[in-house]
């Protein structure tokens, strides 16, 4: 921990407190509500915490019955995560602020008494062990989210285009329903939603093990170990708390900036938020991991996490050189907390409300992009090759400017601009023009009973092989043998036939570095204006593009292609 | 902090004073003080006398020598 001067201050309650604050000065500005001499952050934290006669003056203020009812809310919320009243653990961050000033600012007797998490962070705060130690952590999670899913992964694509296809256009011929109807609903949204919505276990995988590094008090330390790479880019360790939000999701990570006191520290960490790599770039991942990696997809999963990193302290060290040069020296006082057992019910329902976020913009935004896509695939009526399709002309347009990347495709190009949208329908456009035109009433019919034995045993299957993967993680135990390879889904097939592994790699790194989402760069222009929004768009979109290039021809040249 | 001070205090079947929770959390008495004094008006702990008794409960807290003495201790308070 350091210590230095600053010229303003603001206590970091944490993610989760954070974000309810955040949440409540948010509501304050959308409702205009006037805060009187109080700051809105004040206020919101007196708010959370019931403050008593705090309470009473906003009653007194108009439309402040409604602002109290929402701040018990979003109160309660937290509590019943964490277990604690609210203000207990509002008091608590304070005095463990308090307590890290006192300990660096006061020597004392050295006293020998070594607890148990002092002896865990001698190792894992290690000025040489602690990063590598970091990395290896977040290996075995991506390791343990992709091995231990896949085969969750390959049954729910099985339901989805086998019973829930079939069902579907059961239904619709009963109806008489018309061809381009049954086309839409089968090829177009099963295709585009269903080709994302089997990621969610993997997704639910992924939150619980954040969840579980963030509540038993590992993540703090992984700030703090950061910190000696942050200060090379001019930030310090508290800009890499947004960023490990952005592992999640880069629009809360981009609100969590806040937290900053120095508006340059803000700006350039919400300029590298969205290189973390997001969730929603997961399903890109997967797929193309599991199509050309096989059983070592977890790995480059790894390696794409790790570039986004590098990535980021590149971008980091040029625009504190350029745009943005350090103003003054910032504080950076964190409270390591002791580490403890993480609360189940706190990690479930963490890993629930992400989850379920993935699940409802399947629903909204994926589901209304897919339709969309639909459509644009098949205008003019009628049309049968894709690529002669509104769509197909303009993705066949652009596609020359991915060609030095080693995807000049117009599928890709098509799915990458849509991609714009969210990141996961790069997967999601890919499964509709890949898989889009497959004829799902071709299949055997089958009865209603034998699709049910088809999903519960295929379950069972699923979770039997996930449960040997997970017991074989132990050094010297394998239970799964050369099994472990996954199935080719039909995405996986048809990617084979149209990339490389030098290609696929390329794409990857695209997707990882290219223009954020609209969501994200909606976050950006809401906290510092138009301007650097755009600028976020423009440098990632080039920076992902210059370093696409130079994989895929450096890989050319070296002979991999 | 609260957790740590909740959970030192949780293994003490007869709570700990103010000078050894200090002593325990490598804290000054004055800071623990006031995170004490939170802790108990939110219900979480209990002020307890040298005997163990409830502080309290007791008609002669204010002229107790005991207490004057040997000061309060504090445990955590038991689930009702």
């Amino acid at each position: 921990m350091t210590i230095t001067s600053t010229p303003f201050f603001q206590l970091d309650y944490g993610g989760k407190i954070e974000r309810e604050i955040a949440h409540l000065i948010a509501l304050f500005e959308e409702s205009n509500f006037n805060t009187g001499p109080y700051s809105r952050r004040w206020l919101a934290i007196k708010l959370l915490e019931k403050d008593a006669d705090i309470l009473e003056r906003v009653k007194g203020i108009e439309g402040g019955e409604k602002i109290i009812e929402i701040a018990h809310e979003r109160a309660g919320h937290v509590e019943s995560m964490l277990g604690e009243d609210f203000d207990l653990l509002t008091a608590d961050r304070r005095y463990g602020y308090i307590n890290g000033v006192v300990r660096q600012s006061l020597n004392r007797p050295l006293v020998d008494r070594v607890t148990l998490t002092d002896r865990i962070d001698n190792i894992v705060t290690h000025k040489w062990l602690g990063l590598p130690l970091f990395f290896a952590v977040m290996y075995i999670v991506f390791r343990l989210v992709i091995d231990v899913s896949a085969p969750f992964l390959d049954w729910i694509d099985a339901v989805i285009h086998g019973p829930i296809s079939s069902w579907l256009s059961s239904i619709l011929s009963f109806l008489s329903a018309p061809a381009w109807l049954s086309s839409l609903i089968v090829n177009g949204i099963i295709a585009g939603v269903g080709g994302v919505l089997v990621f969610v276990p993997g997704l639910l995988i992924l939150y619980f093990f954040l969840a579980l590094l963030e509540d038993s008090g590992y993540m703090s330390r992984a700030a703090f170990v950061m910190d000696c790479f942050m200060r090379i880019i001019g930030l310090h360790g508290k800009s890499f708390i947004p960023m490990i939000l952005g592992f999640g999701c880069a629009v809360p990570a981009v609100y969590a900036t806040r937290t900053i006191a120095s508006r340059r520290d803000r700006i350039l960490t919400a300029l590298l938020v969205p290189l973390m790599s997001c969730s929603a770039r997961l399903p890109v991942y997967v797929v193309f991991g599991l199509a050309f990696f096989g059983s070592r997809a977890g790995t480059v999963i790894w390696i794409m996490y790790a570039l986004g990193i590098a990535v980021a302290m590149l971008a980091g060290m040029v625009f504190t050189r350029t745009l943005l040069k350090p103003d003054v020296s910032s504080a950076f006082v964190l409270e390591l907390p002791p580490y403890r057992q993480p609360a189940l019910k706190s990690v479930l329902i963490h890993m629930w409300e992400n989850t379920s976020g993935f699940v409802r913009k399947a629903g909204t935004t994926i589901l209304m992009v897919s339709i969309v896509m639909w459509f644009l695939l098949n205008i003019p009526w009628g049309v049968t090759n894709k690529q002669d399709s509104l769509f197909g002309r303009f993705s066949t347009a652009i596609a020359p400017v991915f060609a030095p990347l080693g995807f000049g495709n117009w599928e890709t190009g098509g799915a990458l601009v849509s991609g714009f949208m969210a990141k996961e329908i790069v997967v999601s456009s890919m499964s509709q023009i890949y898989l889009g035109n497959g004829d799902s009433q071709t299949a055997e019919p089958t009865t209603l009973a034998e699709d049910a034995v088809f999903i519960t045993k295929g379950f069972v299957d699923a979770t039997v092989s996930s449960a040997k993967i997970l017991v074989s993680i132990i050094p010297g135990v394998d239970l799964v043998g050369d099994q472990a390879q996954t199935e080719n889904t039909g995405l996986s097939s048809a990617l084979q036939q149209r990339f490389t592994t030098l290609s696929a790699v390329s794409l990857l790194v695209f997707v990882l570095l290219y223009v954020p989402c609209v969501a994200t760069l909606g976050a950006i222009k809401h906290e510092f204006g138009t301007s650097w929004a755009v600028t976020s768009a423009i440098y990632q979109t080039v920076v992902a593009w210059i370093i696409a290039f130079m994989v895929y021809q450096g890989g050319l040249l070296l002979g991999f292609g | 902090m609260f957790v740590q001070l909740i959970h030192l205090l949780e293994s003490k079947e007869n709570g700990l004073s103010l000078a050894e929770i200090s002593r325990a959390m490598d804290a000054q008495p004055s800071a623990v003080m006031s995170m004490i004094y939170l802790l108990v008006q939110k219900g979480k702990l209990i002020e307890i006398g040298p005997d163990g008794k409830y502080c309290s409960t007791c008609g002669y807290e204010s002229q107790c020598n005991v207490l004057a003495t040997r000061g309060k201790r504090y445990m955590v308070a038991p689930i009702s």
